[in-house]
């Protein structure tokens, strides 16, 4: 099979399994991203096709996301969560359809401006890759330290680099010694399920417990929708009004120009921005909601591939969390020595399996979203439960630290779940902290205390 | 994992785990059975592809078929439990929008205004069916 069309596979199944997973509300995006990209990674799909699979399942996802966030007013993923003011009060009277729609056709436009854009970027970054490469190490406890004081911890975040590297350092060293060779994956996804890991862990804790018992089970509301549109394909152009329709191509490509800034961020600033200088509510919230959805598109693609391109190192914020794989997926993607997307792709095969991956993502997911988004919602609250897809997870971390390290792949990644997740849950070290932490930890280490 | 929990929880109890509400025993259940069968797809894998693949392919094949494991269990495990959310499916929502601007600390009367100096949404709102929501009846329409 040729490239082109394992590409276009990839892409296909990228676009449907992330238009159902997008309709899970909560579902985190560096977990869910990280081992399904591994996934197809290991199994030795082409870079072109891994790269396709990967835009078409940011897309798809985020096209989706906007559903739970629209109809029921629970963010669909973190990145979500900015969009909820606007959303609540759109439900509030009555138009959550409406909502949804100025959302996903925001969406769609954004990523569309963003890869272009975001690429010619990158290809002029790329002229200062060499000295990114060079320099990864401090660079990475750099983008520690700034991250963590934006972090929710902010000082903690700080004072727990070194300490933490220690750690990462140390288990390590353990694994490797036992293995003769270093772990990678396993640590990545221990750092990725944390979260989830810490809330399974208070659950088996009798004096901790009481923190996350409830009485009753979760209410969810959903509003009726009031009016159907006709037309299976409907034209983004046309959902939004032309001032709407520019003020989401110019925040895209404002964000697209933006790679180390936190996506979530970003969101919520140009949303502000646009919906500050609109007068009456009804227009406010929808122009918002599709600029900052149309963010949270562009800010995916761009912090994915200007790293990509111009350093072949993770040096964004998406990077070092759902784009993670594409960097550094060993065996097969290396950053150390420099062996990924980076070195494999020209900037012409970005632009042309990124859009493959974007325009099979929007055939599939943006109909989807138009059409079916609260059939799909019921279903999904009604029938799949939430205790099965926890299972899941747990059970494919499982098996990529197995397949990695064996068992002492399962045990180092949940001893680094269990300490990025309770950092990150009782301090606020956030997640992308403890990434950059350990992409920086071997330099800390050797440069601080020798090793 | 110890389950010291089992205790607590007498009759129906519920722990929150990343945002929604799950049952303790079910949540136990569901992760021992995907385990079980992610692993158990990727050993099987282990076994039966040497036979059969490439050499260099065993690995990928095999954990394939582990994820094949963890599929089956997803769809195992939806069978087996009942998810615990409640759904509240308004019959109708006539609620004034007036009051709801009331309460949201938003002046309606300015977004009359906004509206009808605004031909493009006034017509984007006709088109939805929505226009007479904002104007005609004071935001009450029928109860």
């Amino acid at each position: 099979m040729s490239v082109f069309v394992i590409a276009i596979l990839l892409a296909v199944l990228a676009g449907i399994i992330f238009t159902l997973i997008g309709l899970i509300s909560g579902s985190d995006e560096t977990a869910i991203l990280v081992p399904s990209t591994l996934i197809v990674v290991l199994l030795g799909a082409p870079p072109e096709a891994v790269f396709a699979f990967f835009m078409s399942a940011i897309l798809a996802k985020h096209l989706t996301h906007a559903i739970p966030t629209a109809l029921m007013g629970v963010p669909g993923d973190t990145l979500a969560a900015p969009m909820l003011e606007h959303a609540n009060f759109m439900r509030r009277i009555g138009l959550p359809h409406i909502a949804l729609r100025k959302m996903i056709s925001g969406g769609i436009i954004g990523a569309f401006i963003a890869l272009p854009v975001a690429l010619l970027f990158a290809v002029f970054l790329s002229q200062f890759g060499t000295f990114f490469q060079e320099n990864a190490g401090i660079i990475f406890t750099c983008a520690a330290i700034l991250i963590g004081y934006f972090s929710k911890g902010r000082w903690v975040s700080i004072l727990l680099i070194v300490p933490l590297a220690l750690v990462i350092q140390g288990l390590n060293l353990v694994s490797s010694t036992i293995l003769g060779s270093g772990l990678s994956i396993s640590f990545f996804l221990g750092i990725a399920i944390g979260p989830l890991l810490t809330d399974l862990l208070i659950a088996t804790s009798r004096s901790a417990r009481p923190l996350i018992e409830r009485t009753k089970p979760n209410e969810y509301k959903l509003a009726p929708e009031q009016k159907s549109w006709s037309g299976y394909f409907p034209n983004p152009f046309k959902v939004l009004t032309k001032k709407q329709a520019s003020a989401v191509g110019g925040t895209s490509f404002l964000s697209s120009l933006t790679f180390a800034l936190s996506p979530v961020g970003m969101t919520s600033l140009m949303g502000e921005l646009i919906g500050s200088r609109i007068k009456g509510q009804y227009k406010k919230s929808t122009t918002s909601l599709a600029t900052m959805n149309g963010v949270t598109e562009s800010t995916y693609v761009a912090e994915t591939i200007i790293p990509l391109v111009a350093f072949g190192i993770p040096l964004s914020p998406v990077a070092i969390g759902p784009a993670q794989a594409l960097f550094n997926a060993p065996p097969v993607f290396t950053t150390e020595p420099l062996h990924n997307l980076h070195t494999m792709m020209e900037p012409l095969d970005f632009l042309i399996y990124g859009l493959i991956g974007l325009v099979i993502a929007s055939v599939i997911a943006y109909p989807f979203s138009m059409n079916y988004a609260r059939k799909a919602t019921v279903f999904v609250l009604k029938r799949i439960n939430q205790e099965a897809i926890i299972g899941m997870f747990i059970g494919i971390v499982c098996l990529l630290a197995f397949y990695e390290g064996g068992l002492v792949g399962i045990t180092v990644t949940f001893a680094m779940a269990m300490v990025g997740g309770m950092l990150n849950r009782f301090l606020g070290v956030g997640v992308g902290v403890q990434f950059m932490i350990f992409y920086g930890s071997s330099w800390i280490i050797s440069t601080l205390i020798g090793l | 994992m110890t389950k010291g929990s089992m205790k607590a929880e007498e009759t129906e109890k519920f722990v929150e785990v990343i945002g929604d509400t799950v049952s303790g025993k079910h949540l136990i259940s569901t992760i021992m059975i995907s385990i079980a069968l992610s692993l158990a797809g990727f050993f099987i894998g282990k076994n039966i592809f040497p036979h059969i693949a490439p050499e260099e392919m065993v690995q990928s094949y095999s954990l394939l078929l582990g994820i094949a494991g963890s599929l089956l269990a997803l769809l195992l495990n939806t069978f087996l439990f009942k998810p615990k959310r409640t759904l509240n499916e308004v019959p109708s929502t006539s609620d004034e929008i007036g009051e709801v601007y009331k309460k949201l600390q938003f002046d309606i009367e300015e977004e009359r205004e906004s509206i009808l100096e605004d031909p493009v949404i006034r017509k984007e709102m006709k088109e939805q069916g929505i226009y007479d929501m904002f104007i005609k009846n004071e935001g009450d329409k029928r109860k």
